[in-house]
């Protein structure tokens, strides 16, 4: 009888055979057999080939103790195993090198029982794929999704349907995930999502950021198509002018609250609305098409009129209107009108404005007799006839 | 005056005269007359100084019987020779049936081997041990009593195994030259993975299965270049010596 031990780490590898003495040569054959190692790991599709662009592949016996084998992977899809023990348990452990520069450690018990195996090794591999989506679920392509890995951050961007996979990443390790997007006014982050590879394979992040659109509707309902818009947030403003439908492409806009002046331009005058650093809340109950109701402004004046003038000669009336910030407002349409005794107009006189928001109105007093008039300041805007005052 | 003379007598192996063999004793007859019996000293010869000279005075022939111990094997034997002229006489022709053996011991692979050789001479059912010695491959032993013997081999193995073989002889030739296989052999163990590659630094250990037992006589070693030897081995149905019991090597064993 025959007693065979071949040590391989710490394992015992042992058989047993009755010699045949009458041929005098007996072959023992120990039960060390091959194994062909191919990769795959489990990812969107299902179980998915791989091939390992750098690694190590380890086999390990039970108990511990050094490798048995040790193999060096570099861009291989399946590698072969010479002598590895047929019959007894060993761990099977591949080192690999992800695309991303993690490593993922796989360690597997496996029991060979032929003399020749082909053996898939499922790594502990997994595919995330996010989805970056905003205001009302709408996809956002082109977001940036950043990956963080313990010290590691990947970033990839979505695609034209707002998603991204990652590939390959190492399984059952913590991580976090944030989703940035450049908006018309900064950048708009999202909260940091907590997730766990492999348990996690497809994750939602929600932006708070809507693709706002805004239109200016006078009180009669009526679009603007001649305003302008300025948006801001903290010290960053966006200005809107209408489209040729009147509305106003905000672009990509976060939630959050934002001072809106709306200017009314009508006949070159740049009028003050009721929009004057208005408080705004964008939140996820706002519509993606906003309408904002604008009135005219509050206008400030001051009338420098004399309190009396000679015949033949003229009245000198300055005015000088400005907005509620103290900013001229130029180009208005500016008439200091004769009122009768029964308030009708008897006289119109336009103003000049030789500098920005200061208007001059010349009366001449050619053919006006001894007397009192009152003349109303007027301002036609938004088809009004705003009397600012009268002298 | 007397004629006198000295008759010399002594007795020797047929296949060698220079021989003298010990342990005889003659009884000498001359002319059917009883001279006496006579003892060679300590060179083989036995002598009759100052013996009438038979030519002479009507002693001849002469008659001499002989008989000895050789090997602890009784021998006799007689010769009847005329004694003419008056010189001294050297009765020489008392042969005996003796041979010298040489044995040649290999094992199964016909490489000379080394054993302890017995001899035991078979007569009228007495078992005499003639010869006992250690034989390395060969070996030359004179005076060996013809007859029916059995030659007994004991090879001690390098692993501490006794081999014993035993051989029926019948020794009738002057100067045999007999060959003996031993059951001693060799075994290789060839050492391959189940895909029959050579593999190396196996650690084999064999066991003997004889008489039933399965028995361990700590024969290792380590294979080198995909085998290992085990050398100096029983062979297949081998008789073995344990605690002084036989035991038969079984056919399937190691």
């Amino acid at each position: 009888m025959v007693n065979a031990t071949y040590k391989v780490s710490t394992l015992e590898i042992r058989n047993s055979t009755l010699f045949d003495m009458a041929n005098g040569t007996t072959i023992l054959y120990m039960p060390l057999g091959v194994a062909e190692i191919s990769f795959s790991y489990p990812s969107l599709e299902g179980p998915t080939n791989i091939t390992i662009e750098e690694g190590m592949l380890h086999m390990d016996p039970i108990p511990p103790g050094p490798p048995i084998i040790s193999v060096e992977l570099l861009n291989v899809r399946s590698v072969l195993l010479y002598n590895i023990p047929v019959g007894y348990k060993v761990n099977l452990i591949c080192e690999y090198q992800t695309p991303y520069g993690l490593p993922s450690v796989t360690k597997i018990p496996v029991l060979f029982n032929d003399s020749y195996t082909i053996y898939d090794m499922r790594l502990a591999l997994s595919d995330l794929k996010v989805y970056a989506v905003g205001h009302e679920g709408v996809p956002i392509p082109n977001a940036t999704v950043s990956l963080i890995i313990s010290a590691t951050t990947i970033y990839n961007m979505t695609n034209q349907f707002g998603y991204v996979i990652f590939e390959r990443l190492p399984g059952d390790v913590p991580a976090n995930l944030q989703v940035s997007v450049i908006g018309s006014l900064e950048t708009i982050y999202s909260d940091y999502v907590d997730i766990i590879t492999s348990l996690n394979k497809s994750v939602v992040v929600n932006v708070g950021v809507m693709d706002l659109v805004i239109g200016v509707r006078n009180v009669e309902g009526e679009i603007l198509h001649s305003v302008m818009l300025y948006l801001e947030k903290e010290l960053t403003t966006l200005s809107l002018i209408p489209n040729g439908s009147g509305l106003m492409d905000a672009g990509l806009i976060a939630y959050g609250e934002y001072r809106v002046t709306i200017y009314i331009i009508e006949d070159g005058a740049t009028l003050p609305s009721n929009f004057s650093d208005a408080y705004l809340v964008i939140s996820s109950e706002t519509p993606r098409l906003l309408f904002l109701i604008v009135d005219l402004g509050e206008i400030t004046y001051s009338i420098d009129a004399p309190e009396s003038g000679y015949q033949n000669s003229e009245i000198r009336i300055a005015i000088r209107i400005f907005d509620a910030e103290g900013r001229a407002i130029s180009g208005l349409n500016v008439s200091a009108d004769l009122i009768s005794r029964w308030g009708e107009t008897l006289l119109s006189f336009e103003a000049e404005e030789p500098e920005p928001g200061i208007y001059i109105i010349r009366i001449p007093t050619y053919g006006l007799r001894h007397g009192y008039y009152t003349f109303s300041i007027c301002v036609r805007a938004m088809d009004q006839r705003i009397i600012l005052d009268t002298v | 005056m007397f004629y006198m003379t000295n008759i010399h007598i002594y007795a020797y192996p047929e296949y060698n005269e220079s021989i003298k063999l010990m342990k005889f004793s003659f009884e000498v007859f001359a002319n059917q007359i009883f001279v006496g019996t006579i003892f060679p000293d300590e060179r083989g010869d036995a002598s009759l100084d100052e013996f009438p000279m038979p030519s002479l005075y009507n002693l001849t022939p002469f008659r001499i019987d002989a008989s000895g111990n050789v090997r602890g094997v009784d021998m006799r034997s007689n010769v009847t020779v005329d004694l003419a002229g008056i010189q001294e006489y050297i009765l020489n022709r008392d042969t005996q049936k003796l041979s010298e053996l040489t044995m040649n011991i290999y094992d199964t692979h016909n490489r000379r081997t080394s054993a302890d050789v017995e001899m035991i001479y078979v007569s009228e059912g007495n078992y005499i041990v003639v010869l006992k010695e250690k034989i390395e491959g060969v070996g030359t032993f004179d005076t060996i009593p013809q007859g029916s013997c059995i030659i007994k081999f004991r090879h001690f193995s390098s692993w501490g195994i006794v081999v014993e073989d035993s051989f029926d002889q019948n020794i009738s030739e002057l100067v045999p030259e007999l060959s003996f296989v031993l059951s001693v052999s060799e075994y290789t163990v060839l050492t391959r993975n189940l895909i029959n590659d050579p593999l190396d630094d196996v650690f084999v250990k064999l066991y003997i299965i004889a008489g039933g037992n399965v028995m361990d006589f700590n024969i290792i070693g380590i294979s080198s270049g995909d085998s290992i030897l085990f050398d100096d081995m029983p062979a297949e149905n081998a008789m073995i010596i344990i605690n002084n019991t036989r035991a038969q090597v079984e056919k399937h064993s190691g």
